[in-house]
């Protein structure tokens, strides 16, 4: 048991925060670190190794397949950097408690990675939804209602899953994950197959299960958020999915895949026309965190090889700049105290080490090439075109108009970021944030690590990510070109950046006419009060004739799973208290109308 | 092993603490911790010691024989829920040392306390339908008067709906026992069970039955029986709060309903359709209920309602994981939702406040009730891995595999609701905002001690799913309800050879 490295990865992380429960605050970092860096460790060993098992008592509980080590590895590596970051300026008041969470939150990610067996696979996966609503409680009264959200919603997912699974054992006979197979024959099934489905969705936050991240990602602490919803739990509700699609858990036909395409696109562009038009920026990432996930889905969706690993490339990258993303701007509101867009400007040349991971991960996450975002979009999109080409007409245009959308979303992250980037970092920085310095080194170190991923991931795409992690997922013997549409180089793209660049300071120096100048609005230079923050770069969009009403209905939470649950559950519960009356004698009647209709059932089954 | 001390030890200690501590309270408190741990203690031994003896232990009261004694029988299924009993009975009395302080005469309250317990115990321990309905009186009216023990006009009428209600009912077993008595000419419930089985006119039987469902279902608070538990459980005191939600719906209610239906009638199909049928009406109606109540205590009355209406839904499907599946969550709702009442308790001691609305933020200035509140929370809707949501799964899984999706997604579906309600407390009370209302009374050491125990319970006992546990423990309770009427194969020769 205590030379497994399953059972190790899972259990290392627990006993550190059973440790830190009594530990002092510095020694509680530095366990957590030790911890953490041992199960980074082990998950390189375990994904060195061939497939591995643990058995408790005679039952399979953990197993491992080249999706399950990929999704361990990234685990572990994206917990470890996050750690980095978190070592420095976590809120005084939580550090005890986060300290004892962020283990236990490595370890349950874990489980859900390396679960085979279908009861651990649920603990595991409730554990971690469990988590997010602890990470939230951090945030006391501010985080409360968000979490509560969060937690029901996650919750839900919990239950989805399990009534799939029941439904799954009973059908194939094993608790055995690995070995399931269910075809949609019955009734029964299906519905097993769409809780599975929506239960994974919840997770990673797709539509129409997404709206607790947006709202999470507003009140958490920030390195939960880069942690939780921004990393692990895409890792993990997209296994999930990818679980479902390709490794046979059920057997359907191929219109199912085209609905879930359908869904995916939908997700990217109803998640990224919300966070166009953001104030907060947690919001907005937290959307954006949503639209990715469109990506992810659409591109598992098609089933086909490039598809499935543009879609597990796609969740990694999203991991990695979401993160990203998420620590850089935590760092800024950790310095300006306010994640407010409107309130911040200006602040790069206070804060140059977390503009430039910033720039990175938004480059990234808009599909500029080189970079890490650009390959994986470009490999959903080609699975789209094979889908589309082996589909009769109706589809095949239904599929295009898909991609068609696909790109369009990705066009408006481009937008969404642009106003993301000028508000923080460029427009004029405000008096107020004078003294603004630079975050400590742990936190820019962290961030940057990330950015690194972005880049190394996007210029060594062939030799690193799908050499090592993506091509082990597909069946022996495939290899890059021949499922590639197209010919991609990144070099070759980094050579004419390079070249434009040189080109450009070329001609900078030979010319030096450079104006500099102030805003103007109107006549007058901005002052402080009517800067240009850029923040409302995009508020015409929210006026334009469709989309005016659209948003109207999104604010009123029209799209909101949880408001309709709320309302339906708070109707019922209504009813129901308007018949207590308190009156004795109503009650009595109850009683004995119920004698009387049990003892009518029983004598009819005589 | 003498099965007549779970009767006349905590009934020796009522008298006891009636005669001698009316002029030395501390006393009373002493003999009730005294009793409540010799009756711990015991049962745990009796629950171990069982295989010795067959697994099962007959002993008839005096030497004289059956009509004209009682026979008392301990088999597993007893045998656990003296175990049941006694545990929180131990913990709640152990959390009433200082809780009760805020109330006057205290010695009437262990003395009660003991006769509840004496009533409980009976129950489950004897063999006889009279002497059944005796031990369920005893028990319910020292349930009224603690219900009205602090005398305010809200928990006088709780208390008298609950006397009422629970006199109606009495009134129909003792009704249904009355014509079992007339149709079979014994009161010994093996005996009347062997004449049942071999009679050939069983119609008079069904009367009894749907007395007996109306009787027992109000006991454990099965919808459309419920509407005196809102109000009874919550104007209880803390503790017995705990203990009416946690184990005597269980002992009246379902004990009652598996005993006599199961081992004595042989689980008839139409009582378990009709029995099925209460059971998902109470898991919904008491979830819906739940989620708009604002009184912390009140809100837990309703969830023991849905929740009661699990237990019965598992042991209702009739198969033996439905019925592992009831076993288990009669006994982890036992410790969750007492914990959670003693939560209630603590919050309501320290601010004097039961409504969540006016309550905020305590999760900083009651850390331990905060902390374990979260653990009950998380027990009770069934969040891994914690006991509850190893219980539900096994009867969500039971559903289906009896055939009965349908049921298996209503269990889960109201899981999100119980979820819901729970969080709802959870912001509103410890981590919303933070309200004017002080902190009135630090909470105690004892309150705090016991809160701990059932919040480390609600996870140590999720081990009994371990297999080689469950064999040992649990398997041999499921073992008996399945087996039905073995229960009267076992006692019948018995009662010849006295």
């Amino acid at each position: 048991m205590w030379n497994n490295y399953l059972f190790l990865i899972v259990v290392i992380p627990i006993i550190v925060s059973i440790i830190n429960l009594v530990f002092p605050k510095l020694w509680k970092k530095i366990l957590t670190f030790i911890g953490v860096a041992i199960t980074l460790f082990l998950s390189i060993k375990i994904f060195a190794a061939e497939a591995l098992e643990f058995s408790l008592l005679d039952v399979t509980l953990f197993q491992t397949n080249s999706l399950a080590n990929f999704i361990l590895l990234f685990i572990n590596v994206l917990s470890f950097i996050i750690l980095i970051y978190s070592l420095k300026n976590v809120k005084e008041d939580i550090e005890n408690k986060f300290f004892l969470l962020f283990p236990l939150a490595v370890s349950f990610s874990n489980g859900v990675a390396l679960s085979g067996n279908m009861v651990a696979f649920m603990v595991f996966w409730g554990l971690t939804g469990m988590l997010v609503y602890l990470f939230g409680l951090l945030s006391g009264s501010k985080g409360a209602e968000s979490s509560r959200k969060a937690f029901i919603i996650i919750g839900t997912s919990d239950v989805l899953l399990i009534v799939g699974l029941v439904i799954m054992f009973l059908s194939s006979q094993t608790s055995d994950m690995y070995s399931m197979n269910v075809p949609l024959s019955s009734l029964l099934n299906v519905i097993a197959f769409i809780c599975m489905i929506l239960s994974a969705f919840t997770k990673a936050g797709a539509f129409p299960m997404h709206t607790w991240v947006p709202d999470f990602a507003k009140d958490a602490p920030v390195e939960s958020v880069a942690l939780l919803p921004a990393a692990m739990d895409k890792l993990l509700g997209i296994y999930l999915f990818a679980r479902i699609m390709i490794d046979g858990l059920f057997i359907f036909p191929y219109l199912v895949n085209i609905i879930i395409m359908v869904i995916g696109v939908f997700t990217i562009i109803m998640a990224v026309m919300m966070a166009l038009i953001q104030h907060n920026g947690r919001k907005l990432l937290g959307y954006h965190a949503v639209s990715q996930v469109g990506y992810m889905v659409l591109g598992i969706g098609t089933g086909n090889p490039i598809g499935i690993i543009g879609g597990l490339f796609h969740m990694l990258n999203n991991a990695i700049y979401k993160s990203n993303l998420f620590l850089s701007f935590g760092s800024v509101e950790k310095k300006t105290g306010t994640a407010d867009l409107d309130e911040m400007g200006g602040l790069a040349r206070k804060m140059p080490m977390t503009f430039i991971a910033a720039l990175v991960g938004a480059l990234a996450i808009s599909g500029i090439p080189p970079l890490n975002g650009f390959f994986s979009k470009w490999m959903v999109y080609q699975s789209v075109l094979e889908a589309a080409a082996s589909q009769t007409h109706i589809w095949q245009i239904v599929l295009n108009v898909c991609l068609v959308l696909a790109v369009f979303g990705s066009a408006l992250t481009l937008a969404s970021f642009i106003k993301f980037i000028h508000s923080i970092y460029l427009s004029k920085l405000p008096a107020k944030y004078n003294d603004v310095t630079e975050v400590s080194f742990a936190n820019w170190f962290g961030n940057n690590l990330l950015a690194l991923m972005c880049v190394i991931f996007g210029l060594a795409v062939y030799a690193i990510p799908v050499k090592l992690f993506l091509l082990p997922i597909l069946p022996a013997g495939s290899t890059i070109k021949n499922i590639m549409l197209g010919f991609y180089e990144p070099g070759i793209i980094l050579f004419f950046f390079a070249i434009s660049i040189i080109v450009g300071v070329i001609i900078y120096y030979i010319f030096k006419k450079i104006r500099f100048d102030d805003e103007y609005v109107g006549t007058m230079p901005t002052t402080e009060a009517n800067r240009i923050t850029g923040v409302e770069f995009y508020d015409d969009v929210k006026n334009m004739r469709p989309f005016k009403s659209i948003y109207k209905w999104a604010n009123k939470k029209y799209f909101d799973i949880y408001k309709y649950g709320t309302d339906v559950s708070l109707w019922f519960g209504d009813i129901f208290h308007k018949l207590h009356t308190g009156l004795l004698h109503t009650y009595a009647i109850w009683t004995l109308a119920g004698l009387v209709i049990v003892t009518l059932i029983l004598i009819s089954a005589l | 092993m003498i099965l007549s001390q779970f009767i006349f030890v905590p009934l020796a200690a009522a008298f006891l603490i009636a005669l001698i501590a009316r002029k030395k309270e501390n006393f009373a408190a002493v003999i009730c911790m005294i009793a409540s741990l010799w009756l711990f203690v015991n049962s745990i031994i009796a629950f171990f010691r069982l295989p010795e003896f067959g697994g099962m232990i007959m002993k008839t009261t005096s030497g004289w024989k059956i009509p004209f004694t009682i026979p008392f029988v301990l088999d597993n299924l007893s045998a656990f829920m003296l175990i049941i009993i006694s545990l929180i009975g131990v913990i709640s009395a152990f959390y009433a040392l200082q809780y009760i302080k805020h109330f006057t005469g205290k010695w009437n309250f262990f003395s009660l306390f003991m006769l509840m317990f004496t009533g409980m115990n009976g129950v489950v321990l004897t063999g006889d339908f009279f002497n059944l309905y005796v031990f369920m009186e005893i028990s319910l009216i020292s349930a009224y008067s603690l219900v009205a023990f602090g005398t305010e006009s809200e928990e006088l009428e709780a208390a008298f709906k609950y006397a009422t209600m629970g006199a109606i009912t009495s009134t129909m077993i003792l009704f249904g026992i009355g014509i079992l008595y007339s149709f079979t000419s014994t009161l010994n419930m093996a005996q009347v069970g062997e004449i049942v089985q071999q009679s050939a006119n069983k119609k008079v039987i069904f009367l009894v039955f749907g007395l007996f469902i109306t009787g027992f279902g109000l006991k454990a608070a099965l919808v459309p029986f419920h509407a005196w538990l809102p109000d009874a459980h919550p104007s209880a005191p803390a503790p017995i709060s705990a203990m009416l939600s946690g184990v005597l719906i269980k002992t009246l209610g379902v004990y009652t309903i598996v005993r006599v239906f199961f081992n004595v009638f042989g689980a008839p199909q139409v009582v378990l359709t009709i029995l099925m049928l209460l059971a998902v009406l109470s898991i919904v109606i008491g979830g819906f209920l739940s989620i708009v109540q604002w009184d912390f205590k009140r809100m837990l009355g309703f969830s023991s309602v849905s929740q009661i209406g699990y237990v019965v839904l598992g042991f209702a499907i009739g198969t033996p994981l439905g019925i592992l599946g009831g076993v288990l969550h009669l006994f982890y709702h036992s410790i969750f939702k007492s914990l959670l009442f003693l939560n209630s308790g603590a919050v309501e001691y320290a601010t004097g406040e039961r409504d969540i609305r006016k309550l905020g933020g305590l999760s900083k200035d009651l850390p331990i009730t905060s902390s374990t509140t979260m653990v009950g929370t998380l027990s009770i809707s069934g969040i891994p891995p914690f006991n509850g949501f190893f219980s539900k799964l096994i009867i969500i899984i039971a559903c289906f595999q009896a055939g009965n999706p349908i049921l298996g997604f209503i269990a889960a579906a109201v899981s999100i609701v119980t979820l819901a309600y729970y969080l709802k407390v959870q912001k509103h009370a410890f981590y919303g905002k933070k309200k004017a209302k002080q902190i009135l009374e630090k909470v105690p050491f004892t309150l705090k001690a016991a809160m701990i125990i059932l919040a480390v319970l609600c996870l140590a006992t999720s081990i009994i799913l371990i297999p080689s546990i469950r064999e040992a423990t649990v398997q041999p309770i499921v073992d008996t309800v399945v087996n039905k009427t073995q229960y009267i194969d076992k006692i019948i020769p018995y009662l010849g050879s006295i």
